[in-house]
């Protein structure tokens, strides 16, 4: 296992390297002239526009400019943001506790409500409540998240006043604070992901539940909980795994809407305004980080595989 | 086994537990007081949480000579107090400075600051520290009327003498009412970025990063007892529905709104609604090539736009028709202008086939991107207006940070639609878009030698008649040339929750200007 994993590692540095240089080459793709709307737009002075044009080293052939981003990012340092004059991985560091915040309690809700919906499901396929279960996901996958988030809002803090519409607290300063304004974006952002879940935990199920080793299991007499908790749910959960794994990763990168729906201080929020101002270093770091976030969760679940299904080491 | 059914007792027992962590949710959303009222405290009425969209709107800087963002004064303000203030009006009132004199050249300006002034570390407000505050601003090339200065003299505590590098004098002392004249404590000129010590009438008392600003009274301020709150909480809201939606729900007590959430919150009876008239306008504005540089094309697009309609539909009907750069509430309004250009398609029609488009025309009509409510309602109005009379506009949708690049440098499109901000100091408002020089009127081919004339003499100007009269002039050239069709002037929108908030509450001037608070108390 540990060959399995340090090969994995080594296989990433060139992957990261080109993922750098991507990152890197945005300055080309981006659409307008960072330098004049940061010299004040339409009241920018030509002499200003060439002084910002300098502080971004945009005077400087593309590729000197790559080398030294990229030996300032291998030591941690991002760059400066543009718009807010602050280090962009002191923003992100603060941030991103947020938005694992977030991340973590919509996976928890994933796994709370798609585990056994799909359990439920796949153990009973045909039944009345694998149908229910069926038409019930696809409908959850089909509802936007942000969606989900207004009416969510409408229903709870408006009209109810029962949950807070907008806001973070940290953990740290109060624990119940903290969950009370992150249920709303929790439930909004598992709900689909659930369903999703759901759907992939059910079709690997069926398909596990066919084996012969599981007809021998029943054979032997073994409870069919010990069947299904023991015997299939390890083998059906590779798909899932997959499945948990991605979505997981996509809500530490793209919780952006429903940031800006429950004013939450994520990295979503930094990303969008960055976005907004082409705050370039601020765009460039945190797709940066994402895609090691996205690399490094891809690399977990695959250790996960090899854990599950030791054949997966010897590929 | 398909088809089959196997009975899941574990499951009963997942799904207790997700029933148990159910009505643990709804047991600490009960305990939590989540959408609770006012916290209080401290002398005054109480804490008002005042939305505002801090991830879009605060560039991170308390210090002025930092900050990058003309939204940043809605925090700043109440911490520095600025040394002069504008009215609702936009004219000039006394803040930190009493009173102010220009020298008759225009060239020199003198502060005479209210005496026993201190900022809220306890020194004092006197003629060193504005010195020294002007000078630390100096280098935020933001600040542009600090490079006007040439030199400071202190001449005694409470006087100080400003000498300008040109004359004007009536620019430089408008722009003390904005992020120019707000004046960091000496002794905290390195560390106000992150502990601001101003002369407000409120001192800083807390940040948390993309969620909120504290600030709390402080009673020396020399107005302190028209403030009535003992502390504003700054909230991150989104700006338009997240922030209608944290009013409605009590998490917040104040916001500022857009015009399309205006019959809603009307209609709330929770709700209180603030309306106030600002210089900002709709506008079409030409780019002076064809077929824009024909008098008569022009001319007819100034009959074709039906001002009314949009503001009734963009505006919610509260703001005012413009037919002229400048609203009726400014000393340079001319009545005379108010009917030259009515709406009237036949007329509009009739030009454009004077002007040789008798088969009507195409243009490309640039407007700001990003799904903003009012300019798209605007855009599509306009749209539907000119096609009344045989011109097809095609809307190309650019995003705020690249129409400077996208629309004037690199010259897409014919026309830009969209609203334009306030200058308060009036002449302004016609300089920077037909200077010469000036960055809107080079990109937009309308560099006009007459409307630079008057506006450098305006500049110098210290007589308040004659410089009225001096922006007239130019009103009436850009009327009389169609530089420009002016829609209408914008208002602000204010929304409070009305059980909380009592008092008078007034809204902004501008989106980015402070709104006044004082006289705004919190009820119970």
């Amino acid at each position: 296992m540990t060959s399995y994993v340090a090969r994995r590692l080594l296989a990433l540095v060139p992957l990261l390297l080109l993922v750098s240089f991507a990152v890197f080459a945005l300055v080309l793709l981006i659409p307008g002239d960072p330098a004049t709307t940061i010299a004040g737009g339409t009241k920018a002075q030509p002499a200003q526009v060439e002084r910002v044009r300098h502080l971004l080293h945009e005077d400087q052939p593309f590729l000197q400019r790559y080398g030294s981003w990229l030996g300032r990012a291998v030591r941690g340092d991002l760059g400066q943001s543009i718009y807010k004059n602050r280090a962009v991985w002191a923003d992100i560091r603060a941030r991103f506790p947020v938005t694992l915040s977030l991340a973590l309690g919509a996976l928890v809700v994933t796994v709370l409500l798609g585990v056994p919906a799909g359990i439920a499901a796949g153990t009973r396929p045909g039944s009345l409540i694998d149908r229910t279960i069926t038409v019930g996901s696809s409908a959850a996958i089909a509802i936007p998240d942000f969606w989900l988030g207004m009416v969510l809002v409408v229903v709870f803090a408006v009209n109810i006043k029962a949950l807070p519409a907008i806001g973070y607290v940290p953990f740290a300063r109060n624990p119940v604070d903290w969950a009370t304004h992150l249920y709303l974006p929790w439930f909004a952002l598992g709900l689909a992901n659930a369903a999703a879940l759901a759907r992939q935990l059910r079709g690997a199920l069926i398909d596990v539940l066919e084996q012969d080793y599981i007809r021998t299991a029943d054979a032997k007499g073994l409870r069919r909980s010990v069947i299904i908790g023991k015997h299939a749910l390890k083998n059906a959960s590779i798909a899932p795994v997959t499945v948990l794994g991605l979505q997981f990763a996509y809500l530490l990168g793209g919780t952006v809407i429903i940031e800006q729906i429950f004013s939450i201080p994520g990295m979503g929020q930094y990303f969008y305004q960055a976005l907004l101002t082409k705050d370039l270093p601020v765009i460039q770091g945190m797709v940066l980080v994402v895609a090691l976030t996205f690399v490094l969760l891809n690399l977990f679940v695959d250790v996960l595989y090899a854990y599950l299904n030791p054949k997966v080491r010897l590929a | 086994m398909q088809g089959g059914s196997i009975p899941m007792r574990p499951v009963g027992r997942r799904s207790r537990v997700v029933g148990l962590v159910t009505a643990l949710v709804l047991v600490l959303a009960a305990c939590s007081g989540a959408s609770g009222g006012s916290s209080g405290g401290g002398s005054g009425s109480g804490t008002l949480r005042y939305g505002y969209d801090l991830s879009a709107q605060f560039t991170d800087h308390f210090d002025p000579a930092k900050s990058t963002g003309d939204c940043d004064a809605i925090v700043l303000r109440p911490i520095y107090d600025t040394l002069i203030h504008r009215d609702a009006s936009g004219n000039l009132q006394p803040g930190l400075v009493q009173k102010w004199d220009i020298s008759s050249d225009g060239k020199t300006v003198t502060f005479h600051l209210r005496p026993g002034l201190r900022f809220q570390d306890g020194t004092a407000f006197d003629g060193n520290a504005v010195k020294n505050g002007l000078i630390h601003n100096q280098p935020n090339p933001q600040l542009t009327s600090l490079q006007l200065i040439d030199h400071i003299d202190v001449v005694d505590a409470t006087t100080v003498r400003i000498a300008l590098k040109q004359a004007a004098p009536l620019n430089f002392i408008y722009a003390m009412g904005s992020r120019d004249g707000m004046i960091v404590s000496s002794n905290s000129l390195n560390s106000a970025d992150k502990q601001p010590i101003g002369a407000g009438a409120f001192r800083f008392s807390g940040y948390q990063p993309g969620s909120k600003i504290s600030v709390t009274k402080f009673p020396e301020h020399y107005d302190a007892s028209s403030y009535k709150l003992s502390s504003i909480d700054f909230t991150q809201v989104g700006t338009g529905p997240p922030a209608v939606v944290a009013l409605k729900s009590g998490a917040v007590d104040f916001i500022r709104f857009e015009a399309e959430s205006y019959a809603g919150l009307k209609a709330s009876p929770n709700v209180g609604v603030a309306i106030q008239p600002t210089g900002a306008y709709l506008q079409f504005q030409f780019r002076f090539d064809k077929p824009f540089d024909n008098l008569k094309v022009r001319q007819a697009f100034e009959y074709a736009i039906d001002r009314k309609q949009i503001n009734d539909i963009v505006n919610a009907g509260q703001g005012e028709v413009a037919s002229q750069t400048f609203q009726k509430s400014t000393p340079v309004y001319q009545p005379s202008l108010a009917n030259v250009y009515n709406y009237d398609p036949a007329k509009a029609r009739q030009l454009l086939a004077e002007a040789g488009y008798t088969n009507g025309l195409t243009i490309e009509m640039v407007i700001p991107g990003g799904n903003i409510a009012n300019m798209e309602r605007q855009g599509a109005l306009i749209q539907q207006q000119l096609q009344a009379v045989g011109v097809t506009a095609n809307i190309t949708r650019i995003n705020g940070s690249d129409i400077a690049t996208n629309y004037y440098q690199q010259r897409k499109g014919n026309a830009f639609a969209a609203e334009r901000l306030a200058d308060p100091y009036l002449v302004n408002q016609i300089w920077n878009q037909y200077g010469k020089s000036q960055y809107i009127a080079i990109y937009s081919n309308q560099e006009r030698q007459d409307i630079t004339d008057l506006s450098n003499q305006a500049f110098a100007e210290t007589d308040a008649k004659k410089y009225a009269d001096l922006v007239k002039q130019a009103s009436n050239i850009v009327v009389d040339n169609a530089l420009e069709v002016p829609i209408a002037f914008v208002p602000q929108f204010i929304g409070y929750d009305n059980a909380k908030v009592g008092g008078t509450v007034k809204a902004q001037t501008d989106i980015c200007d402070p709104p006044d608070l004082t006289g705004v108390s919190m009820k119970g």
